[in-house]
C-alpha cells in the first residue's frame, strides 16, 4: 500500500534517476525490515528462553513442573550415546512407515483420480482409516505381525491420509483449463495425468511428505509403548514412571527435531521444485456431495452406518487376510456375544460405556476449548498484527512438534488430572484451528473492506459481518480434521497417565489378555470417532451451503 | 464475400491430415438442440440450431449471455454432447477431429501451465499430440504474437495479455485445421483487447484454419469475422446473419470509418431485436 504511493508520487516527478534511486532505497527497506523481524523474532525466543531458565531454577524444577533449558542441554550431552541410539531406532522405524504410508497414498491418490469409479468405491474406505484411532490400531497391530513390523504399519498409518488427501487435490488443482485444451488436442487420459496432473501435484505432495514427517514420528514412538526394549518411546515410558523432567524434555527437543529436520528439508525442496508453489491442506472437502432435502438430513445418518458398516467388513477381512489367531484375534462376532451374552455382559457393557463418558468428557472440552481459542486467537492477529507477527513464527515451529511428546511434559506439570488431558487435546485442536482461520481471513476480498469503509463501518460490525461469514468454512474445516486428532491425544493421554477412559481400557485389557474386551474398546471407539466426525460434517455443510455455495456444489 | 481456403503450401503439413483428399465442406450444424438437465428442471441452451461455416473462413457468434454461444463452441470442441441433431466438421464428427489432433483452441482463462515457460506452454500440445514440433516453429509464432525476449519467462511474470497471446500462439502451433476460440480476450482491457484482435487476424489468417469466435462484443466480431451470426438467449436460437466483407488485413483504422459503424449498428439492431422478440 505505502510502496504504491511512493511509486505513484515518484512517477509524478518523472525522473529515472529518482525512479532508481527509489527503488534501490525500498529494495534495502525491504531487506532490513525482513532482517528486523528475524532479530525480532530471535530476540524473542531468547528472552523465553531467559525467563523459562529463570522460572525454572526459581520454582519450577523444584515443582516438578519443567527442566530448565541448561538441564535440558546437560542431560542431552550427558547421556548422548543413550539418545542417539534411542533416536536411531525410532528414526528407522519412522523412515519406513512414512517412505510406505507416503507411497501407497500417492500411489492410490493417482488410481483415484484417473479412475473415479475407484475413487467412488474406495474414498469411504481410505475417511475411514483417517478415523480410525491409532490408540485402538496399535495394540492390534502388535496383535497381528511381529513387532518391528506393526510399528512400521503403524507409522505408515499415520502419515497416510493426509498425503492421499493433498495428492488428490494437488491432482485435481490444475483440472479446469489446462486439461480441457489436453483433451481438446485429442491426448489420453496418461497425456492428461503426465503433462498437467503431476507436475501442479508436486507441491502438495511436499506438503504432504513436511506434515507426513511429525505424523511419522508419532506413530514410531507410539508403536514403542507395546513391548519394546529400546527407542525413544521405552525412554518416554521410563522418563514419565520415574518423573524424570530433563528426560522427559529432552526426549521432546530430541523428537521434535527428527520431525522439524525433515519439515524443513521438504519445504526447501518444495520451492525447488515448484517455484510458482501452491499449498493445499487436508481442510478442503472431498468427495460426492448431495444437496436434496433427504440427503441433507439423511447423508450424516448414512455416512456413519455406511463407515461402520465398512469397519465391520474391513475387520472381518483383516482377521481372514492376516490370519489372526483366533486366541487373540476377535470378530465382530465375538465382541457381539461379549457386549450382550456372556454373564458379565453387563458388567462388560457398563465399563465401556463409563471409559466412553469419560474418553468424550476428556476429548469434548479440550475439542470445543482447543476451537474457540484457536478462532479468538486468529481473530486477535487480526486485529493486531503486531502480535500476529511475534506469534505466527512460534505457533508454527510448534506444529513440527509431535504430541506425543507433549503429553509427558504436560503430565508432568498439570499432573494427571482432568488438567493435562484438556490442555493435550485443546493444543492439538488450536493450532490447526489458528492456521486455518488465519487463511481463511487473510482471504476476504480487499473490496469487502471497501465497502463496509464507505459506511462506515466499525471494526467489530466489519468482522461480524464480512470477516466471519468468510472465514466460517476455513473455520469448518479446522473443526472436522481435528476431531481424529483430538480422539487420538485424550486416547494417549489416558494409555499413558490417567488410568481412566477408553485409551486406559484398551491398554489394560491387552495387559490382561482380555483381547476380546481390547477389540470391544478399539471397536466403541472407531464407531465414536467415526460418528463425530460425520457429525461435524453435517454441521459443516450446512454451514457451505449458506456461505460458501462453491465448496459444494 | 466467401475466401476460398488459403493454400496450405510453405508450412509443415500435419501427418493426419488428407490434404490429397478435397473435402470442400467446413462447418455444419443441422438442428442441433442441446438440453442442460439442472436438478427438477430442464434448460433449454440450444433450440434447433442450423448453421453452415464456409471451410476457411472465421466465423463469429454473437450474443449475450446464456444464448448458447459457448455451448455450441463445447460441443464442435467434444466437450460436450449435443441433445439432438447432428454436427460435421470438414466431413468428420468432432470426436474424430480432436482424437485425429486437428483442433486448435483458446478459451477465456488462458489455461497455461504454471511451471512451463512461454516456450515450453507452446512446445505443450506438440508432446501431448507426439507431433515433432520445430523450434523454428516455436520461434516464428513468438515473434508472431510480439512475444521475443519472454521465451524463458514464467505465466506469472506475464500480464494478461500476453498470456492470452501465448494461448493464441499455442491454439495454432500444431496447424489445426479448426480453430475454436471462445471469448479469448474477454478478460482484457478494450485497447489491449483490439490490438489483441489484430494480432489474432493474423494468426489465424497464416493457419489458414477454419475459425469458428465466440463473443459479445459487436465491434470484435464486425472487426474479425467473415461473417457474423447473432444468436439471442433462453432458448439459444440463430436470429440473423451478416457478412462482412472488409479487406484483410484490417487494421484499426477500420474502426472509424463510417461503413464500419454501419455494420456495427446492424448487428446491434439484430441482437437487441432478438432480445426483445425474447422478452
Amino acid at each position: 500500500m505505502r510502496s504504491t504511493t511512493i511509486t505513484q508520487s515518484v512517477t509524478a516527478l518523472s525522473s529515472s534517476q529518482i525512479v532508481a534511486d527509489q527503488r534501490l532505497r525500498s529494495r534495502a527497506l525491504a531487506r532490513r525490515t525482513a532482517l528486523n523481524r528475524a532479530l525480532l523474532s530471535a530476540g524473542i525466543v531468547a528472552l523465553l528462553l531467559i525467563a523459562w531458565q529463570i522460572a525454572a531454577d526459581l520454582a519450577l524444577t523444584r515443582l516438578g513442573v519443567a527442566a530448565s533449558p541448561l538441564a535440558i542441554v546437560q542431560s542431552l550431552a550427558a547421556d548422548a550415546s543413550l539418545y542417539v541410539n534411542a533416536a536411531a531406532v525410532t528414526g528407522w522405524v519412522a523412515v519406513r512407515g512414512w517412505f510406505f504410508g507416503n507411497l501407497v497414498a500417492v500411489v492410490v491418490a493417482v488410481l483415484f483420480v484417473q479412475i473415479p469409479f475407484l475413487e467412488s468405491l474406495f474414498l469411504r474406505l481410505a475417511l475411514v482409516l483417517f478415523c480410525l484411532p491409532l490408540v485402538a490400531v496399535n495394540p492390534i497391530l502388535q496383535l497381528t505381525f511381529e513387532a518391528d513390523t506393526a510399528r512400521v504399519v503403524l507409522a505408515s498409518l499415520s502419515v497416510f491420509f493426509t498425503t492421499l488427501v493433498a495428492t488428490i487435490l494437488g491432482l485435481r488443482s490444475a483440472d479446469g483449463g489446462p486439461l480441457t485444451m489436453v483433451h481438446a488436442w485429442g491426448g489420453r487420459g496418461m497425456s492428461g495425468l503426465r503433462f498437467v496432473r503431476i507436475p501442479s501435484a508436486i507441491p502438495s505432495v511436499m506438503t504432504g511428505l513436511q506434515v507426513g514427517a511429525a505424523a511419522a514420528v508419532l506413530g514410531a514412538i507410539f508403536g514403542e509403548f507395546i513391548g519394546a526394549t529400546k527407542g525413544i518411546g521405552v525412554l518416554l515410558i521410563n522418563g514419565l514412571m520415574g518423573l524424570q523432567l530433563d528426560r522427559i524434555w529432552s526426549i521432546a527437543v530430541i523428537a521434535t527435531l527428527m520431525a522439524a529436520v525433515p519439515y524443513a528439508l521438504f519445504a526447501v525442496l518444495r520451492d525447488r521444485l515448484a517455484p510458482w508453489g501452491s499449498t493445499i491442506s487436508s481442510a478442503n472437502p472431498l468427495g460426492r456431495k448431495t444437496s436434496t432435502r433427504w440427503g441433507r438430513f439423511g447423508m450424516p445418518v448414512a455416512w456413519a452406518l455406511g463407515s461402520i458398516l465398512i469397519v465391520i467388513v474391513a475387520w472381518f477381512g483383516y482377521l481372514a487376510i492376516f490370519d489372526v489367531s483366533p486366541f487373540v484375534g476377535k470378530s465382530p462376532a465375538d465382541v457381539l456375544v461379549y457386549l450382550t451374552t456372556v454373564d458379565d455382559a453387563a458388567a462388560n457393557r457398563e465399563a465401556i460405556a463409563s471409559a466412553l463418558a469419560i474418553t468424550l468428557l476428556h476429548g469434548g472440552v479440550g475439542y470445543i476449548a482447543g476451537l474457540a481459542v484457536g478462532v479468538a486467537a486468529a481473530v486477535l492477529f487480526v486485529q493486531f498484527p503486531v502480535v500476529e507477527r511475534i506469534v505466527t513464527p512460534i505457533a508454527v515451529a510448534f506444529r513440527t512438534v509431535p504430541i506425543i511428546v507433549i503429553i509427558p511434559i504436560l503430565i508432568l506439570s498439570l499432573g494427571r488430572g482432568l488438567g493435562a488431558v484438556v490442555a493435550i487435546t485443546a493444543i492439538v485442536t488450536f493450532f490447526p484451528t489458528l492456521a486455518n482461520t488465519q487463511t481463511g481471513l487473510a482471504r476476504v476480498p480487499a473490496d469487502g473492506f471497501s465497502v463496509m469503509r464507505s459506511y462506515d463501518a466499525s471494526r467489530w460490525t466489519t468482522l461480524w459481518r464480512l470477516q466471519l461469514p468468510y472465514t466460517l468454512p476455513a473455520i469448518f474445516a479446522s473443526a472436522r480434521i481435528a476431531v481424529p486428532s483430538a480422539l487420538l491425544a485424550a486416547t494417549l493421554a489416558e494409555w499413558l497417565a490417567t488410568g481412566d477412559g477408553l485409551g486406559h481400557y484398551i491398554v489394560a485389557s491387552r495387559s490382561m489378555s482380555d483381547y476380546t474386551g481390547l477389540w470391544a474398546g478399539a471397536a466403541v471407539l472407531t464407531v465414536v470417532s467415526l460418528i463425530v466426525y460425520s457429525v461435524v460434517t453435517a454441521i459443516e455443510r450446512r454451514v457451505l451451503a449458506k456461505y460458501s455455495p462453491t465448496h459444494v456444489s | 464475400m466467401l475466401r476460398p481456403p488459403l493454400p496450405v503450401g510453405g508450412r509443415s503439413i500435419h501427418p493426419n491430415r488428407k490434404d490429397n483428399i478435397v473435402v470442400t465442406s467446413g462447418i455444419t450444424l443441422t438442428n442441433l438442440t442441446k438440453v442442460f438437465s439442472a436438478g427438477a428442471h430442464d434448460v433449454l441452451a440450444l433450440d434447433n440450431v442450423s448453421l453452415d461455416v464456409p471451410r476457411g473462413s472465421l466465423t463469429a457468434l454473437l450474443g449475450p449471455s446464456g444464448c448458447g454461444k459457448s455451448t455450441i463452441l463445447r460441443i464442435l470442441a467434444d466437450l460436450e454432447e449435443q441433445s439432438a441433431g447432428t454436427v460435421t466438421i470438414h466431413g468428420e464428427s468432432p470426436r474424430h477431429i480432436r482424437k485425429d489432433h486437428r483442433l486448435g483452441l483458446a478459451l477465456q482463462d488462458p489455461s497455461l501451465l504454471p511451471w512451463r515457460s512461454v516456450r515450453d506452454n507452446i512446445r505443450l500440445p506438440g508432446q501431448v499430440m507426439k507431433l515433432p514440433i520445430t523450434s523454428d516453429r516455436i520461434a516464428h509464432l513468438i515473434r508472431l504474437v510480439g512475444l521475443e525476449g519472454f521465451e524463458k519467462s514464467r505465466p506469472s511474470q506475464l500480464s494478461g495479455g500476453m498470456r492470452q497471446r501465448v494461448a493464441i500462439a499455442r491454439a495454432i502451433v500444431a496447424n489445426p485445421e479448426v480453430l475454436l476460440l471462445d471469448e479469448p480476450f474477454g478478460a482484457l482491457d478494450e485497447i489491449t483487447r483490439q490490438r489483441m484482435n489484430e494480432e489474432l487476424q493474423l494468426a489465424w489468417s497464416e493457419s489458414g484454419a477454419t475459425a469458428v469466435l465466440v463473443t459479445h462484443s459487436v465491434s470484435e466480431a464486425a472487426f474479425l469475422a467473415d461473417r457474423v451470426v447473432v444468436m439471442s438467449p433462453r432458448p439459444g436460437r440463430i436470429v440473423g446473419e451478416v457478412a462482412i466483407d472488409f479487406p484483410r488485413p484490417r487494421n484499426s483504422e477500420l474502426l472509424r470509418t463510417p461503413e464500419f459503424h454501419a455494420v456495427c449498428d446492424r448487428l446491434s439492431a439484430m441482437l437487441h431485436g432478438g432480445m426483445e422478440a425474447t422478452a
